[in-house]
C-alpha cells in the first residue's frame, strides 16, 4: 500500500499536468483571453462568445525538483537507486509540484458604449500546490536510521489545494487613446480545498550516553483544514449509487437482490453543478490592470489577477497533531514480575497519547487565493496599413512587436515567477503568432508558442509552453497547453 | 501565406499530439520496495545495589519482568517485517558479576527466542561495560521470531554487591519493514 502510494505520488509529482496562464496569451489584443489575465487590456474587438465548454481549456504542470525520467528511466540501474537518490537530489524545502487546470464553461463579452467594454463568464478552477518535503520522502523511503543527530524539519511540508467554480464580470474602459483600464469581480464557490501551510517542528534519531537510541519529536504542530470532502464523498457516493438499481439473482445462494447502479450522465451533471454553484464556502477576489501607451510604439501593461479569499464555513474538518515525545524504551521496575506485561505497554500508549496530541475540530477558515502579477512592455513594429485604398476605411496594425514579460505568483513556500522575452508576428490580418523564451526558478531553457487565427468570426487558439520538451516530455520539469474556440467579432 | 498557416497549425497540433515519453519503463514500478530501517529503543532498567540485596534476600536471587508488545500482535507488521536485528549495552559498577538475559515469548510464555550473557563485576571502580548484537535475517529465524508477543527480561547477581553501585541494561531494535 505505501509503494503505491509513493508510486503514485511520484507519478502525480512528476507527470502532473496542469494550467497556469501561458506567457504567450497576455497582452493579445485579438484575443478575448487577454482580459482574464489583464483587464485592463488594450482590446480591438467588440464582442465576444466563447463556445460553451471550448473557449478555454488549460492544462499545465511543474514540478521542480523531479521528472519522470529520473525515477523510470529504463537504462538497468536499479530504480530503488534511481528512487533513492531522486528524493536525495531534492532540495531541503524547495522543490514542489504544481497541479492547475483550468476549463471555461461560458465566456461571453459586449462593447456596451464607445469606451467600455462588458465581459463575464464562469470557470472551473483546480489548483493544487504541493512542496515535497525531502526528509518525509526520505523518512518513508529509508527510515530513521540515516537521521542520527540531524534534526530533520517538518516545515517544509505545504499543501495548498482548491476545486473552486468562479463566476467573473469585468468592465475595461478605454480612458483616452493611451490609457486602458479595468477590472473584474470574480465570486468563488469552494467545492472542494485542502490547506496546510504553517507546519512546524522537527525529528531526529540519536543516542543517550548509555548508547540507548532516542527517536526525538520536538515542536510538532502541523495543522491540515479541510472544506468539502465529506459532501464530496456523498456527491460521489450519490452518483455512483444514485441511479436505478437492477434486480440480480446471487449465483450461490439464489437470492434476489437488489444491485444500485449510477446515475445517468445528465443526473450526474446536474448534482455536480449543483455543488459547484452551491457549495456553502463562497469567496470575493477581483482581477485589475491598465494598459498604457508610452508613445506609438511602446505599451506597458500591469496587472494582477485573483487578489481574493474564500472564506470556508461548510463541512468543514480540520485535522491538528502536536506536542513533543520523545521514545527511548519502555522502563521496566520489576515490582511485579511476570504478570504486568500489559501495564508497561498501556503505559507507554498512554505517556505517548499525552504527549503527542491530535484532534479534530470544526472552525471555519479563510483560504487566500493564489495571486498573480504581471507585466509587460511591448515594443510594436512596421505598421501596415491596409486596404490601401482611400475609398473604404483602413486598418492599421503592426506587423511585428517584440518585448519582455514578468509574471509571479504567490505560493505558500515562496514567490514563483517567471521571466519572458517575447516575438510576435501577424503572420496576416487574422492571424498571429508569438514566440516567448522564458526563465523561472526551475527551467532556463523553456520555449512558448501561440498560434491564433479567425476564419471570419470564429477564432481558434492554441499555445504551449516548454514546446522543447515536447520531443520527450519524461524529461520535462513542466509544460503547459492551452486552447480555445470563440466567435470574436470586430469593428471592420 | 495559407500554407504557411497550415504548415504552423500542422507543427504546433503535430507536436502536441507526438508528444511523447521516451526511454521510460513503468513495468518498473514492480520492482520498487521501501525498506525503512526503524531503530527504536526498547526496553531499559536500572538496578542499585539494595535492589540487589533484595533480589537474592527476596526473590529467590534474580529479578524478573515482562512487557507485553503488542506491536507483534498485529499481523500487517509481522507481514512486513523482513528482518530485525537487537543490541543489548549493559554497564556495571556494581561488585558483583552478572548474568542478564532478554527472551522472547509467545503468548503462552514459551520461549522462541533467548539471549542470555554474563558481564564482570566492577573492579576498582571501573565500570565493566558489555554489548552484544543478535541479527534475525533468515526466514527460518524470522517466522520463529514472529511468534513472540511479549519480551521477558532477567537479572540474576552472582554474589552481593559491596561497593553501591549499579546496573544498567538497555536494549535497542532495528527493524527492517517491506512496504
Amino acid at each position: 500500500m505505501m509503494k503505491h502510494l509513493l508510486c503514485w505520488l511520484i507519478l502525480l509529482i512528476t507527470a502532473s499536468i496542469s494550467a497556469q496562464n501561458l506567457t504567450s496569451l497576455y497582452d493579445i489584443e485579438q484575443l478575448p483571453q487577454t482580459l482574464l489575465s489583464n483587464p485592463g487590456a488594450s482590446i480591438k474587438f467588440n464582442k465576444h462568445i466563447g463556445v460553451p465548454f471550448l473557449s478555454g481549456f488549460r492544462l499545465s504542470g511543474v514540478s521542480s525538483g523531479l521528472t519522470l525520467y529520473d525515477i523510470f528511466s529504463d537504462d538497468g540501474e536499479d530504480i530503488n537507486d534511481k528512487l533513492r537518490d531522486a528524493i536525495a537530489n531534492l532540495s531541503e524545502d524547495k522543490d514542489y509540484f504544481l497541479l492547475k487546470s483550468s476549463l471555461d464553461i461560458f465566456n461571453a463579452g459586449i462593447k456596451i458604449n464607445k469606451t467600455d467594454y462588458l465581459s463575464f463568464g464562469m470557470y472551473q478552477d483546480n489548483d493544487l500546490f504541493f512542496n515535497i518535503p525531502r526528509d518525509v520522502l526520505y523518512l518513508g523511503q529509508a527510515g530513521n536510521v540515516g537521521v542520527y543527530n540531524e534534526p530533520k524539519s517538518i516545515n517544509p511540508f505545504k499543501i495548498a489545494g482548491d476545486l473552486t467554480t468562479v463566476f467573473h464580470i469585468g468592465l475595461n474602459r478605454a480612458v483616452n487613446k493611451r490609457l486602458n483600464v479595468g477590472v473584474r469581480f470574480k465570486v468563488y464557490s469552494s467545492i472542494l480545498n485542502i490547506k496546510s501551510v504553517y507546519n512546524s517542528g522537527s525529528f531526529y534519531t540519536t543516542r543517550d550516553s548509555y548508547n540507548n537510541v532516542q527517536n526525538i519529536y520536538q515542536d510538532i504542530n502541523v495543522l491540515i483544514r479541510t472544506a468539502g470532502f465529506e459532501g464530496f464523498e456523498d456527491t460521489w457516493q450519490a452518483i455512483k449509487r444514485g441511479g436505478d438499481s437492477i434486480i440480480s439473482i446471487d449465483p450461490d445462494t439464489g437470492e434476489i437482490e437488489e444491485v444500485p447502479q449510477p446515475m445517468s450522465v445528465s443526473e450526474a451533471s446536474l448534482l455536480f453543478l449543483d455543488r459547484a454553484f452551491f457549495s456553502g464556502n463562497y469567496g470575493l477576489g477581483i482581477d485589475a490592470g491598465f494598459s498604457y501607451l508610452l508613445n506609438d510604439n511602446l505599451r506597458a501593461n500591469f496587472s494582477f489577477e485573483d487578489l481574493g479569499a474564500v472564506y470556508l464555513k461548510s463541512d468543514i474538518t480540520n485535522y491538528r497533531y502536536f506536542g513533543d515525545y520523545i521514545h527511548d524504551g519502555i522502563q521496566v521496575d520489576f515490582e511485579d514480575g511476570v504478570n504486568n506485561s500489559d501495564e508497561y505497554w498501556d503505559s507507554f500508549i498512554l505517556n505517548l497519547e499525552d504527549s503527542f496530541n491530535d484532534e479534530e475540530t470544526y472552525e471555519s477558515y479563510v483560504s487566500w487565493r493564489p495571486t498573480q502579477i504581471n507585466f509587460s512592455l511591448k515594443y510594436s513594429f512596421s505598421e501596415v496599413v491596409s486596404p490601401c485604398d482611400y475609398r473604404v476605411s483602413t486598418q492599421r496594425y503592426y506587423k511585428y512587436a517584440a518585448g519582455i514579460q514578468f509574471h509571479g505568483i504567490n505560493r505558500p513556500s515562496n514567490f514563483l515567477y517567471r521571466i519572458s522575452g517575447f516575438f510576435e508576428s501577424r503572420l496576416t490580418k487574422n492571424t498571429l503568432a508569438k514566440v516567448t523564451y522564458s526563465l523561472n526558478n526551475y527551467s532556463y531553457d523553456n520555449l512558448g508558442l501561440l498560434l491564433s487565427t479567425n476564419f471570419k468570426k470564429f477564432n481558434f487558439y492554441i499555445a504551449t509552453d516548454n514546446i522543447l520538451s515536447y520531443a520527450d516530455l519524461a524529461r520535462a520539469n513542466n509544460f503547459s497547453v492551452q486552447l480555445g474556440a470563440q466567435f470574436v467579432f470586430h469593428d471592420n | 501565406m495559407r500554407n504557411l498557416l497550415s504548415i504552423g497549425f500542422c507543427l504546433i497540433l503535430s507536436v502536441c499530439m507526438s508528444s511523447c515519453v521516451k526511454d521510460i519503463d513503468f513495468n518498473q514500478m514492480d520492482d520498487i520496495t521501501l525498506n525503512p530501517n526503524m531503530d527504536l529503543a526498547l526496553v531499559k532498567y536500572r538496578i542499585n545495589s539494595q535492589q540487589v540485596m533484595e533480589a537474592i534476600m527476596n526473590k529467590n536471587g534474580k529479578l524478573i519482568d515482562t512487557v507485553n508488545l503488542e506491536a507483534l500482535e498485529e499481523k500487517d507488521f509481522r507481514d512486513k517485517l523482513e528482518e530485525a536485528r537487537f543490541e543489548i549495552n549493559v554497564f556495571n559498577s556494581l561488585s558483583c558479576n552478572v548474568n542478564y538475559a532478554l527472551r522472547f515469548v509467545d503468548a503462552k510464555n514459551r520461549e522462541v527466542l533467548g539471549f542470555t550473557h554474563k558481564v564482570a563485576g566492577a573492579n576498582q571502580n571501573l565500570v565493566e561495560s558489555d554489548q552484544n548484537i543478535w541479527n534475525i535475517s533468515n526466514y527460518d529465524s524470522l517466522q520463529v521470531f514472529k511468534r513472540a508477543r511479549k519480551v521477558v527480561v532477567e537479572f540474576v547477581p552472582q554474589g552481593y554487591d559491596t561497593i553501591g553501585g549499579e546496573f544498567y541494561f538497555g536494549s535497542n531494535a532495528s527493524l527492517s519493514l517491506g512496504l
